[in-house]
C-alpha cells in the first residue's frame, strides 16, 4: 500500500496488474469506506440518482457517486450546504462523494464566457451581469460539499480545437491553477484534491502536462478535456501516452467516459475510474443496457416480450420474484416507458447495476489475469451483430489484446 | 342508520373471499368494523382500510421495491383501461404467459403479493370522456385517446386476467345537465350489466373472481328497484358492493349491508374519508395521497388529534408545503414522529431541495410519508371504532384541522394526455415549454456530458451562493 507524501485522505492498495495489458486492479480506501477499482461512478447530478433512493443506490453496489459543483452551488447553496453540513447529510449518503470543479459546465454552456488568469468570466444569463469564477471559489465550495473526491478546477477547451498555442495557454494555466487550488483548499487531510491532465489531442503537450502535475502529489489524478466530441482513436492514444507517464501508486481517473466498449478499452490502457451520465440518462429515454447491447424497449418489439431486461442479470429489477426481485419484464417496461416515473426508476437500477458489474467483472478477471478474455468476450457479445469498431480493435492491439 | 348484529357472519358465494363483522355500535353511526380475506392470498385486510389507485399498473413514484420495503399498502385499486391502448384485442397484457393459478394481471403488473388487485374499467379519478356509453359498452380514455369497452370484454377481461376482486360495470352519468331519461337509463344498464357479468361467471365457481356489484351515484329512489333486486336475487352471485360516492350509502338496504363495500371516489380531505366511513364505507380510494406528493405537500394530520380543541376551535393544517423555503436548512423529519423510511433517514431540507431541484426522487420520498401517514389514519380510525369513541374522534378532528389541504404552490410532474382531459381551443398548457424548436442545440449540450444544464438566477444569486462574484 501506498499513499502521497503530501497530505491526503485516501490509501491506494494495488493488488493486481494485467501480464499482458495494462489494466490493474486495486482498492482505494476514502474517507467514507473502500472501493474497488476499475470502478464506474454513477451521476447524481443533483445531490440525487434520477428517482432512486439513496438506499436503493447502495443496492446496486455504488460506493462512490458524483455531485456536480455547479449544480450543488446553485441549489441549495454554500450557505445552505454549509448550515446544513455537507453533501452527504443533506443527502442521507453515508459513501463517498467525488464532485467537478463547477467549470466545465459554464465552459461548455456559457457562449459568451471568457477564460482570463484569475478565473472564468461569464455573464449571468438572467440579467447580462459579469461574473467570475476562480480556482479558490470552486476549491471554497467543494470544502462546502465535503465531497471525498474533488476536482481542481481547470481551463478546458474543446480537444478538436485546431488553436495550438491556445491548447498550450489552457494546458499551463490549468497547472498555475492547481497550485491556487492546492493552496485555496482547507482540509487536505478529509478530502482528497484530484489535478486533471489538460493538452487536447497533442500528446507532447499531454507528456508535458503530466510531468507537472505529478511533481505537485496530488492524492489521484483525473485524464481531462476528453469525450468532447474527438475521435475515439485519438482518445486512446491519449490515455495510453499519459498512463505510461503516470505513477503507479496513484488512482486515475477519466472523466466523462461511460459507454461500456469506451471503458473496457480504457482499463486495458491502465484507467482506474470513470463517470458519465449515460447510463442514467438513457434510462429515462427507455433505453436498457444489457452485455449483447443497448435495447430501447420503448420500441412496440418489446410489447410482448416477457423475459426480463436482461437475462442472467442479478440486480433488482431483473432477478426473478422466485429470487426476491421483482421479476419485472421487457413488456411492462414498455409499458411504462415514459409514461410513469416508475419506469425510468426501474431502468435506472439495472443500468446503473449492469455498468457497477461490468466492472466488477472486469476487475475479477484483472485479478486471476485473464483480462485479455474478458474483453475478448465483451466484445464478442456487445457487438454480436455488427461489426468492432476499429479504434477498439487498434487499441486492444496495442496493448496485447487480439479481438 | 340499521343496526347490524355484532359478529355476523357473512357467508359470501366464493369461497375465495370471507368477510366478518367484528364490531357495530349505534353511537358510531354506521362505522364498522371488519376483516377481509382470500383463499388465494395470504394478507387479511382489516377494515376500514384504503385501497390505492395505480396508474398503469404502478403506484405512481413508488417501484416495487419501495412498495414492499417502506409501505404497508395491502390493496390496490387497477383501471383496465389503462392496460388498453389502441385496441382491446391486441392489448399486450393478455398475452402474458402464466403458470397455472399465477394471476396474468400480477404477472404482467409485478404487483407486489402484500398488494391484493381490485379491478374496475376507468382510473379514479377519471377522465369524462367526449362519448356517452351505449347499452353494451362504455367509454374510455387509454394513453391512445378515447375507446369504447364492450361489456363482454370487460367481463372476459377480469376472467382472463385473474384478478382478486373484480367490480361491475357502472353506467356512471358524468354530464352535469344529464336528462332525467338518461339518469333513469344510469340504473336500469348498471343492473343489466351486472347480470352479464353473473352469467359470465357461470361455470367452475372455484374459479370464479369475486365481484363486487357496482351501485351509480343516484337518488335512492332511482336506485331502489336495482338494490331490492340486488338483494332478493344477487346476494349468492356477489361479494360485495362498489359505490362512486358515499352518499349512496344510505339508499342501501339492510339485506345487502353485510356485504363489504368500496367506494371509487375522490373525497378532498381526510375529514371527507372519516365521513365516508362514518356512513359505512369499508374500503376507500383516498387520491389526495398521491396528488399532495406531486404537490409538494408532505401530509401531517393525526387522528385522534392529540391536542386539545377547547375553548376555541383550532386551524391546525393538514400538511407541510415542502416547496416553503422555510425548510432549506431544517433538519427535522417530515412529521415528528413519523416512522417512515422517509422520516427516518432523510429531512426536510432534503425533500425541499428535491423539488427545488425538479428530482423524481422528491415525489418518491413523499409518496412513502403520505401513505404511511393514510396508513396510520386508517389504523387509528379502527382503534377509535373499537373503543367507541369514533363520533366524538371525528367531531374533534373537525374542530381542530383545517377544512382544506395545503394549497400546491410548486411544479407537479409532467401531465400525461391520460391523466388530464384536453377542453379543446385557447386552454392553458398543461406543462411548462421545456424547449423550443431552436434549442434544440442547447437541449444536445444539456444532455452532453456529465449532467449539464444552464445556470438559472441572475447575478446576485449566483455571487450570494458562492458560485461565483461579480466582476467590474
Amino acid at each position: 500500500m501506498s499513499t502521497a507524501t503530501k497530505p491526503s485522505a485516501l490509501a491506494f492498495d494495488l493488488q493486481a496488474r494485467c501480464s499482458t495489458s495494462k489494466a490493474r486492479a486495486s482498492t482505494l480506501h476514502l474517507p467514507h469506506g473502500p472501493v474497488d477499482l476499475p470502478m464506474f461512478m454513477p451521476v447524481a447530478t443533483q445531490a440525487s440518482l434520477k428517482g432512486l433512493t439513496p438506499e436503493q443506490l447502495e443496492e446496486t453496489g455504488c460506493r462512490l457517486c458524483l455531485n456536480n459543483t455547479y449544480h450543488l452551488g446553485l441549489k441549495p447553496g454554500q450557505a445552505v450546504l454549509d448550515a446544513i453540513g455537507g453533501a452527504h447529510k443533506l443527502q442521507g449518503w453515508n459513501y463517498n462523494i467525488l464532485t467537478d470543479s463547477g467549470g466545465f459546465q459554464m465552459v461548455s454552456l456559457l457562449k459568451l464566457a471568457k477564460i482570463t488568469e484569475e478565473g472564468v468570466r461569464f455573464l449571468s444569463p438572467h440579467d447580462g451581469s459579469p461574473m467570475l469564477l476562480t480556482p479558490e471559489h470552486s476549491m471554497s465550495l467543494q470544502n462546502s460539499i465535503g465531497s471525498d473526491i474533488m476536482m481542481q478546477l481547470d481551463d478546458v477547451i474543446q480537444t478538436t480545437s485546431p488553436d495550438h498555442a491556445r491548447m498550450k495557454e489552457a494546458m499551463e494555466r490549468s497547472v498555475r491553477w492547481l497550485d491556487r487550488c492546492i493552496a485555496a483548499h482547507k482540509y487536505p487531510e478529509k478530502q482528497n484534491l484530484f489535478c486533471i491532465i489538460q493538452g487536447g489531442l497533442d500528446l507532447e503537450m499531454r507528456k508535458q502536462c503530466c510531468l507537472e502535475m505529478i511533481k505537485r502529489d496530488t492524492p489521484g489524478i483525473a485524464i481531462g478535456g476528453l469525450s468532447g466530441g474527438e475521435a475515439k482513436s485519438d482518445f486512446c492514444k491519449v490515455v495510453d501516452t499519459c498512463t505510461d507517464l503516470l505513477p503507479e501508486n496513484k488512482p486515475r481517473y477519466i472523466m466523462g467516459i461511460g459507454y461500456p466498449e469506451d471503458i473496457v478499452v480504457a482499463v486495458a490502457l491502465g484507467a482506474d475510474m470513470f463517470d458519465c451520465v449515460w447510463p442514467t440518462r438513457t434510462a429515462r429515454f427507455g433505453n436498457a443496457i444489457t452485455s449483447q447491447g443497448v435495447l430501447n424497449l420503448k420500441h412496440a418489439r418489446y410489447a410482448r416480450d416477457f423475459g426480463p431486461v436482461e437475462h442472467d442479470c442479478t440486480c433488482t429489477c431483473c432477478r426473478s420474484k422466485e429470487d426476491g426481485g421483482l421479476g419485472i419484464t421487457r413488456a411492462y417496461i414498455y409499458h411504462l416507458a415514459a409514461k410513469e416515473t416508475v419506469g425510468a426508476h426501474l431502468l435506472t437500477m439495472h443500468n446503473v447495476h449492469h455498468l457497477l458489474s461490468l466492472m466488477r467483472r472486469a476487475r475479477q478477471a484483472i485479478l486471476e489475469d485473464r483480462y485479455p478474455e474478458f474483453a475478448q468476450d465483451f466484445f464478442a457479445r456487445y457487438f454480436a451483430d455488427k461489426a468492432t469498431p476499429q479504434w477498439a480493435i487498434d487499441a486492444l492491439q496495442g496493448v496485447g489484446i487480439e479481438l | 342508520m340499521e343496526e347490524v348484529s355484532s359478529a355476523s357472519l357473512a357467508q359470501l358465494p366464493h369461497e375465495m373471499l370471507k368477510f366478518v363483522l367484528q364490531h357495530t355500535s349505534a353511537s358510531e353511526g354506521a362505522a364498522r368494523l371488519g376483516q377481509l380475506s382470500f383463499r388465494a392470498r395470504p394478507t387479511t385486510i382489516n377494515t376500514p382500510h384504503y385501497l390505492v389507485p395505480t396508474s398503469r399498473g404502478v403506484i405512481p413514484h413508488l417501484s416495487q421495491d419501495n412498495v414492499q420495503r417502506h409501505t404497508k399498502i395491502t390493496a390496490v385499486y387497477l383501471p383496465l383501461e389503462d392496460f388498453i391502448e389502441k385496441s382491446h384485442a391486441d392489448a399486450p397484457i393478455y398475452s402474458t404467459p402464466v403458470q397455472k393459478g399465477e394471476s396474468r394481471l400480477r404477472r404482467y403488473t409485478c404487483l407486489p403479493d402484500q398488494c391484493l388487485s381490485v379491478v374496475g374499467p376507468r382510473r379514479v379519478p377519471s377522465i369524462s370522456p367526449p362519448a356517452h356509453n351505449t347499452n353494451s359498452s362504455i367509454a374510455i380514455s387509454t394513453s391512445y385517446g378515447f375507446r369504447f369497452l364492450e361489456v363482454q370484454q370487460y367481463n372476459k377481461a377480469v376472467k382472463d386476467l385473474d384478478v382478486d376482486v373484480s367490480v361491475s360495470l357502472a353506467d356512471v352519468v358524468t354530464a352535469e345537465t344529464a336528462s332525467a331519461k338518461r339518469i333513469e337509463k344510469s340504473a336500469d344498464r348498471t343492473h343489466a350489466w351486472l347480470a352479464d357479468m353473473v352469467e359470465s361467471q357461470r361455470g367452475d365457481a372455484s374459479e370464479a373472481t369475486p365481484v363486487f356489484a357496482s351501485i351509480p351515484p343516484l337518488e335512492p329512489q332511482l336506485l331502489s328497484l336495482y338494490l331490492s333486486d340486488l338483494r332478493d336475487e344477487y346476494t349468492s352471485h356477489i361479494s360485495g358492493l362498489c359505490i362512486y360516492s358515499p352518499s349512496t350509502m344510505v339508499a342501501v338496504p339492510e339485506g345487502l349491508r353485510q356485504l363489504p363495500t368500496i367506494c371509487l371516489d375522490d373525497p378532498p380531505t381526510p375529514q371527507a374519508v372519516l365521513a365516508a366511513i362514518y356512513a359505512g364505507v369499508d374500503l376507500i380510494t383516498v387520491p389526495f395521497a398521491t396528488q399532495s406528493s406531486e404537490y409538494g405537500i408532505a401530509l401531517s394530520f393525526s387522528f385522534p388529534f392529540p391536542g386539545s380543541t377547547e375553548p376555541c376551535p383550532s386551524e391546525q393544517p393538514l400538511g407541510t408545503d415542502m416547496w416553503s423555503t422555510t425548510h432549506a436548512t431544517d433538519l427535522s423529519p417530515l412529521s415528528p414522529d413519523c416512522e417512515c423510511y422517509t422520516c427516518q433517514r432523510h429531512h426536510r431540507a432534503y425533500v425541499h431541495h428535491l423539488l427545488q431541484a425538479n428530482e423524481m426522487l422528491a415525489w418518491t420520498l413523499l409518496q412513502i410519508h403520505n401513505y404511511s401517514i393514510i396508513d396510520s389514519l386508517f389504523a387509528s380510525i379502527r382503534r377509535s371504532i373499537a373503543q367507541g369513541t369514533f363520533d366524538a374522534d371525528v367531531q374533534t378532528f373537525g374542530r381542530a384541522y383545517r377544512s382544506e389541504l395545503p394549497k400546491q404552490t410548486g411544479q407537479g410532474p409532467r401531465v400525461r394526455g391520460y391523466q388530464m382531459k384536453s377542453v379543446g381551443r385557447g386552454e392553458p398548457k398543461k406543462n411548462p415549454r421545456q424547449y423550443g424548436r431552436l434549442d434544440d442545440q442547447v437541449q444536445k449540450l444539456a444532455e452532453a456530458e456529465s449532467g449539464v444544464a444552464t445556470p438559472d438566477g441572475d447575478a446576485e444569486d449566483i455571487e450570494k451562493h458562492g458560485l461565483a462574484k461579480r466582476v467590474e
